[in-house]
């Protein structure tokens, strides 16, 4: 079996330079909620581990009201599940974190790590889409800042270069405080998404025209995105069960989607419909808890 | 390549010398011989190979040996005090939430951290933390009851 070697880099420049250095054939480690399943199957083949459990800066989780929520690359699902920031300023986050998978794998599992394996069913891209979060590209070339729609790439694919590192997750000021919800199908509980839906949204003072929506979807194609079109559908629009239809309509019309184990192309198609007219209806109502599942 | 490293397990320092690739499971189980942690679907799902790591649940065949070095472990060999069940364990025997066994020590184990952070958990509360923990005899209503009773007595000061 081929040698691999295992660094914990004590700082970020270390673990920069370290990445610099070894290009390709390092992987970098975070929980291990992803990399060490592919990495027993043979998916994944490094000859160097660069772990960044010794990061402790990666895992804070800060907020500033100009700002809004900054979370470590290696903050936990589990800490964010149960940050009373993230609760108090973000309560979907918190709510999609606690969806995933178990306890268990989100002790371990970090936001930095699932957003770069950009496995399937993944429950935080979603969500994440859904509030503008931008992610930070960090590599001894330099730092960039990416939105986070624009990291995926393709299957289990990401813009990520070699010798980069995420290092943190933004959500702006600007989209928190609004009312938003994630939506997650799926067969068992502690399985990815089948589809994954996230909504966030602007209301006028009237309570019913619509001045802000993103809708993100994750589950259904194998990169995470934005429902343009039925964002398009509900932009200036009053609220309805009449336009609220037409946009789960359009979401159907204008996803990929894919057939797996879990479910047929056509299954998927079906359920974005239902699964986006639930969001836009629970957030709406302002329900978004209560509507969950 | 292998690396020299310190376990800590149920209160005890082991020296060993391990390869990177090497998941605390086999680590357990075959330099250790501690084979109460089971090796079930190897893909961090089913939960039989679950041990506490600074006293959350983690699938071991899902943790690497060398990431695992200054972390306290537990695992259902650490339970039990001066030949005295722990009181899960009691309860797992008495409620029959006990079948097979093979899954037993991957639900004891949860339920612990469960129960470390929570003395008084819902039924749903205990449903949602068994979440990663399969049992194939399907024996689910009795565990969550087992759960139930020894969160009750540990409340009540019996055991720990």
């Amino acid at each position: 079996m081929q040698q691999m070697q295992y660094i914990e880099p004590g700082s970020l420049t270390e673990a920069l330079q370290t990445l610099s250095e070894h290009g390709e054939e390092a992987k970098v480690l975070a929980g291990g909620q992803s990399l060490l399943l592919m990495l027993h199957l043979g998916l994944v083949r490094p000859t160097v581990l660069v772990s960044l459990q010794r990061l402790p800066d990666l895992a804070a989780i800060t907020y500033d009201q100009k700002e809004g929520l900054r979370l470590g690359a290696m903050t936990t699902q589990r800490a964010i599940e149960t940050s009373p920031l993230v609760r108090r300023h973000c309560p979907m986050l918190a709510r999609t974190s606690s969806l995933i998978a178990s306890v268990h794998v989100r002790s371990l599992g970090t936001l930095g790590g699932n957003l770069c394996h950009n496995l399937p069913g993944a429950d935080p891209p979603p969500a994440l889409i859904a509030l503008d979060a931008m992610v930070s590209l960090a590599s001894k070339r330099g730092t960039r800042g990416l939105a986070i729609a624009d990291l995926f790439s393709g299957f289990m694919e990401t813009v990520v270069k070699p010798d980069e590192l995420l290092t943190e997750i933004r959500i702006p000021a600007a989209s928190l405080g609004a009312r938003a919800v994630y939506l997650k199908h799926c067969v068992r509980s502690i399985d990815p998404a089948l589809v994954g839906v996230a909504v966030r949204l602007t209301l006028a003072d009237d309570k019913v025209t619509c001045v802000d929506v993103r809708i993100g979807v994750g589950g259904v194609s194998p990169i995470p995105y934005r429902a343009v079109g039925a964002e398009k559908i509900l932009h200036g629009e009053r609220f309805s069960r009449g336009s609220i239809s037409a946009a789960a309509g359009a979401a159907a019309d204008e996803c990929d989607p894919i057939t797996d184990a879990h479910g047929s192309a056509r299954y998927r198609r079906k359920m974005i419909e239902v699964f986006v007219r639930r969001a836009l209806t629970a957030v709406w109502h302002g329900d978004g808890a209560a509507a969950s599942r | 390549m292998k690396y020299p490293i310190t376990l800590r397990v149920n209160d005890e320092s082991f020296e060993l010398l391990v390869e990177a690739r090497k998941p605390l499971l086999h680590v357990l189980r075959d330099d250790l011989n501690l084979t109460g942690a089971r090796r079930g679907c190897e893909s961090g799902y089913c939960g039989a190979c679950t041990v506490l790591l600074d006293g959350q649940p983690a699938h071991s065949c899902s943790v690497l040996a060398v990431t695992a070095a200054g972390k306290e472990i537990t695992t259902i060999e650490g339970l039990a005090r001066d030949g005295q069940l722990h009181p899960l364990q009691e309860a797992f025997i008495s409620e029959g939430g006990i079948q097979c066994g093979y899954c037993s020590p991957g639900f004891i184990l949860t339920a612990k951290a469960l129960l470390d952070a929570e003395p008084q958990p819902d039924s749903s509360t205990v449903r949602e933390w068994l979440k990663g923990n399969i049992c194939r005899c399907t024996g689910y209503a009795k565990i969550v009851s087992a759960v139930l009773n020894a969160a009750e007595k540990m409340r009540a000061g019996e055991g720990r």
